[in-house]
């Protein structure tokens, strides 16, 4: 077993005539172009307004949620099903740290303009998700003497 | 050692593998009971048993880009069937946690994406499926 199968994107895709089988997906990986920041801008088509941070701290998380229902069984089993046109989330969690003390108040200027509106997000591997922030009272914090904190909470779509 | 996961089940359409899980996977019965107490101070328990279905929890650390494959697999067979191969022993059940969280913990230098992913999948099967 080569070593890189475990590392790589390298998933085995087969084929089957199932007709209720979901898309097969992607057998090569997706383009990722690391960048020095991110960048929010709305409006998503025609943007007249730009946030630029730099990249949000480890610990980010991609959180994914699927409607679907569980059964329990008398036999003791349960059942899942979920139909493909039900409702997915996908949530970004990010952390914003030492933001300068200027770039601050764009940042919550930029929070209290969209509130509620879709924006588009250019993430730090240069994909581009349309999405709206899902905590716009995210608060500044001032964890030392120089920079704020801000966590923002993205629900958006991959496009 | 290797973690394989294959989906749907059956056919197999999709097969990927994962580095083996962390230590402190665990496994448990999926059972539970109620216990309620009489006036006279006896009391009755209701079993709510699962047969011989048992959870599973492994969390895994893995590139970026494997957790990129993963998540593409997860997306779409997540209420599907699945057979998983590890350790010497197949397990054919579902994945039970919902949201599924990829958090990206730190740099990974010269390995795919050189990032390291963590992420936690409970799955429930029969026992000796």
């Amino acid at each position: 077993m080569s070593e890189n199968r475990i590392y790589a994107y390298r998933p085995y895709v087969g084929n089957t005539s199932d007709p209720d089988d979901p898309l097969l997906y992607s057998e090569t990986v997706p383009t990722l172009t690391k960048q020095s920041d991110v960048q929010f801008s709305y409006p998503p088509d025609t943007p007249t307004t730009t946030l630029t941070l730099k990249t949000p701290e480890f610990g980010n998380r991609d959180r994914r949620h699927f409607q679907r229902i569980k059964r329990d069984l008398r036999g003791g089993g349960f059942n899942l099903f979920a139909d493909s046109s039900w409702p997915r989330q996908t949530l970004l969690l990010m952390t914003f740290a030492r933001v300068k003390t200027e770039e601050k108040e764009g940042v919550l200027t930029f929070l209290s303009d969209t509130l509620g509106q879709e924006i588009e997000f250019r993430d730090w591997e240069n994909r581009v998700w349309r999405g709206v922030i899902r905590n716009p009272d995210a608060p500044a914090i001032q964890n030392r003497h120089y920079g704020f904190d801000i966590s923002i909470e993205f629900e958006g779509e991959l496009q | 050692m290797t973690f394989k996961i294959q989906a749907p089940y059956p056919p197999i359409q999709v097969t990927t593998f994962l580095p083996d899980p962390i230590v402190g996977d665990s496994v448990a019965v999926s059972g539970s009971v109620i216990i309620k107490r009489k006036m006279n101070g006896s009391k009755k328990v209701y079993v709510q048993g699962k047969n011989t279905r048992r959870k599973y929890i492994w969390q895994f650390n893995i590139t970026r880009h494997k957790a990129l494959e993963l998540a593409e697999l997860i997306n779409a067979y997540f209420a599907r069937d699945i057979l998983i191969t590890f350790d010497n022993d197949t397990f054919i059940g579902n994945f039970t946690v919902n949201p599924f969280e990829f958090e990206t913990t730190s740099r990974m230098a010269n390995f795919p994406g050189e990032e390291l992913v963590t992420i936690s999948l409970e799955f429930e099967a029969d026992n000796g499926a």
